[in-house]
């Protein structure tokens, strides 16, 4: 029980910033930290200190519906943020695909 | 003797009952007495445990260790019987993990290192209803009572056991022994246990010593 | 009088040390972790780090922007909900709530989802269950979710499986049957594995999170390894973790290998090497808390070894943190100036990827 601990000292901060994008590129490409950054700086058009910064992530977020803490009416949530964030990082994400296997929806 | 000290202690560490065997009658025919060879050889099983437990050696070495350390016994207990000396009777000691908790690992190395270290050894695996250890200790002679835990919701069931031994007018009669991922020195001092190891080796260690007293 | 720092003991108890005496402890520390794990000692440099780190005045210190790491919560959302080994806050909402406050309110990058007894003995039979459990989870949720279990050999030993327990079998000095009982039991282990993991990642759940692997020794983690191996097959691109159980592989077996290096004994920059070869997409090391020592001399020993895991390893790495790991003190709720300060020297100092 000290996951506040964590995050305040050292963790990236999930969706408030870029954690949940740099953690799927890490798991997904099996690279360093670093990299992982640089592969998702690269691929969002946006600088070292953006990707840190919660302000600037909040509005790049919701601007390009990749979700966000506090969602607001209509905007892209849950697997609907993560098939845009496959279209951004472009990478495929097992539950996009999944779905698009179980319907009839295209990617 | 100091060399047959070491011969019979690398033997050990060696792990090979016939290496083992060999140094004990080289030992015995260079006139060292039973009892300096089997305190030399126990000091030997006690670097065997730490060895385990740094990964330099694994079970089937320290149970082979053992294996040498027993037919030692076997062959000196004889010439102690009529030195007028003897081994005297072992210790017994229970051995469980507590009502509730299912690991078992580092319980078993214990008992595994308490064994080759001399020890009679009652174990009663996982799951132990809290009543057993008492009726171990009562029925059946066991004067240390060693409990594990490995989650913060079981371990309180060793200070039930302990209060129950209280009750039972033998707390003074058994040496309580905790260990396990959760419990630490502090809890061991608080629930008025009397040995706490933060590993497998330094249990039997401290219990040697306390055996030995 | 020379001046006094508040430090903590590995149960988490206040200590007053003066800066020599942290000093001595780090060195003690490093010392300790290269006899016990053959690896290089950390730099002087590293050395003044860790003890101007422990020195702060802060009640918490953290890194500098811009170095944050990942952080990920192996427990699972019973963290919250129920008695997961440690007695928990116990709050009554959902699985999925549970979650999403993990995702929402507590920063987290990527999570892992567990059954409430998550060994994978008990999962099997509950399968269906958390097939659809993992699909409502990855609708309404964003970040990156593995599905965690336990491979937890130890519970396909008597009297909870049906084989028998080789150290109770050796102590009998019956070392055939042992070695038998265990062959058998890491095979059921290894198939019940591949079993669940296939069924989880069918549902479209991002990937796998072995935890506590190797706590049953050298048969555990060969038998995890041989099953990342084979689910790999099936799914080649799924995200596979793998957190360790201890710093060392207990040698229960002592023969048996993985890929022709032998599983028992091996110390986290050894065991990496192993969960790559098998497919292993990121690897949690731990190194074990002493609760006699000081989280000076424990944080210190935890980075030597985990600094050398880094730099060998060519994936990343999330060094376990918890209670009682990485130098963090085996406490339910580890005080924050001494998790902080863990978290900050093994970020700088061991290079990880993420905690």
């Amino acid at each position: 029980m000290g996951l506040v601990t964590h995050y305040t000292s050292s963790g990236l901060g999930g969706i408030r910033t870029v954690g949940d994008l740099v953690g799927r590129v890490q798991l997904r490409n099996k690279c360093k930290i670093s990299e992982s950054k640089k592969y998702v700086m690269d691929k969002l058009g946006i600088g070292y200190d953006e990707i840190h910064d919660e302000c600037f992530m909040r509005n790049f977020r919701e601007e390009h519906g990749l979700g966000f803490v506090t969602t607001t009416g209509g905007a892209p949530y849950g697997i609907e943020a993560k098939i845009n964030i496959e279209d951004i990082l472009d990478i495929d994400i097992a539950c996009c695909n999944h779905l698009r296997e179980v319907t009839r929806l295209h990617r | 003797m100091e060399e047959y000290v070491k011969v019979l202690h690398d033997s050990m560490v060696g792990c090979k009952v016939p290496e083992i065997l060999g140094a004990v009658d080289k030992s015995l025919e260079a006139g060292m007495t039973p009892v300096e060879i089997i305190d030399a050889l126990s000091a030997g099983m006690s670097d065997v445990g730490i060895l385990f437990e740094r990964g330099k050696l694994f079970l089937p070495h320290v149970l082979s260790a053992a294996a040498g350390m027993n037919k030692t016994m076997e062959k000196l207990t004889p010439m102690l019987a009529s030195a007028g000396g003897s081994t005297g009777p072992k210790t017994a000691v229970v051995m469980g993990t507590v009502e509730g908790d299912v690991h078992d690992i580092g319980k078993s190395i214990t008992s595994t290192m308490l064994q080759c270290a001399g020890f009679e050894i009652h174990d009663l695996g996982r799951d132990v209803p809290l009543d057993n250890f008492i009726k171990e200790c009562k029925e059946n002679g066991c004067t240390m009572c060693g409990m594990s835990a490995l989650m913060t919701t079981t371990m309180t069931g060793m200070k039930v056991v302990i209060d129950k031994l209280q009750q039972e007018g033998i707390r003074d009669k058994v040496t309580v022994l905790v260990g396990g991922a959760p419990v630490t020195q502090g809890y061991c001092d608080k629930i008025g246990a009397d040995v706490y190891g933060e590993s497998a080796s330094e249990t039997t260690q401290k219990v040697k010593a306390l055996a030995s007293d | 009088m020379p001046a006094e720092y508040r430090m903590r003991m590995g149960d988490g108890t206040r200590q007053w040390m003066t800066k020599e005496q942290i000093r001595a402890d780090v060195e003690d520390g490093v010392n300790n972790a290269v006899d016990c794990a053959e690896v290089p000692a950390l730099t002087e440099d590293d050395i003044c780090r860790i003890v101007d780190i422990m020195c702060e005045k802060g009640r918490t210190v953290s890194v500098e922007p811009g170095e944050e790491v990942i952080l990920t919560q192996d427990g699972g959302e019973l963290k919250l909900l129920n008695d997961s080994g440690s007695s928990s806050p116990v709050l009554e909402m959902s699985r999925t709530a549970a979650i999403q406050v993990h995702e929402r309110a507590l920063g987290m990058d990527t999570f892992e989802v567990a059954y409430f007894d998550p060994s994978t003995k008990m999962v099997k039979p509950v399968i269906g269950m958390e097939m659809a459990h993992c699909q409502n989870v990855m609708y309404n949720t964003i970040i990156p979710m593995l599905y965690m279990f336990m491979p937890n050999i130890g519970l396909y030993y008597q009297p909870t499986g049906p084989f028998g327990n080789p150290p109770d079998l050796m102590r009998e000095f019956k070392i055939d049957e042992a070695m038998e009982a265990g062959d058998l039991a890491m095979k059921a282990m290894r198939d019940d594995i591949v079993f669940i993991g296939e069924r989880i990642l069918s549902t479209g759940m991002d990937g796998l999170d072995f935890d506590t692997t190797a706590s049953g020794g050298d048969l555990d983690f060969v038998g995890s390894l041989e099953a990342v191996e084979e689910i790999r097959k099936t799914y080649p691109d799924a995200d596979i973790q793998m957190g360790m159980s201890a710093e060392s592989v207990l040698g229960i077996n002592g023969m048996c290998e993985y890929k022709g290096q032998l599983a028992a004994g091996l110390y986290p920059h050894q065991q990496v090497k192993l969960a790559e070869a098998a497919g292993v997409s990121t690897f949690g090391p731990v190194v074990n808390t002493n609760s006699s020592m000081s989280t000076a001399w424990n944080v210190a020993r935890a980075v030597t070894m985990v600094k050398e895991c880094s730099k060998v390893s060519k994936i990343p790495l999330q060094v376990n943190m918890g209670m009682g790991v990485g130098g963090t003190p085996m406490f339910e709720t580890p005080p924050i100036d001494a998790v902080t300060r863990a978290d900050k020297c093994m970020i700088e100092i061991a290079h990880v990827d993420g905690l």
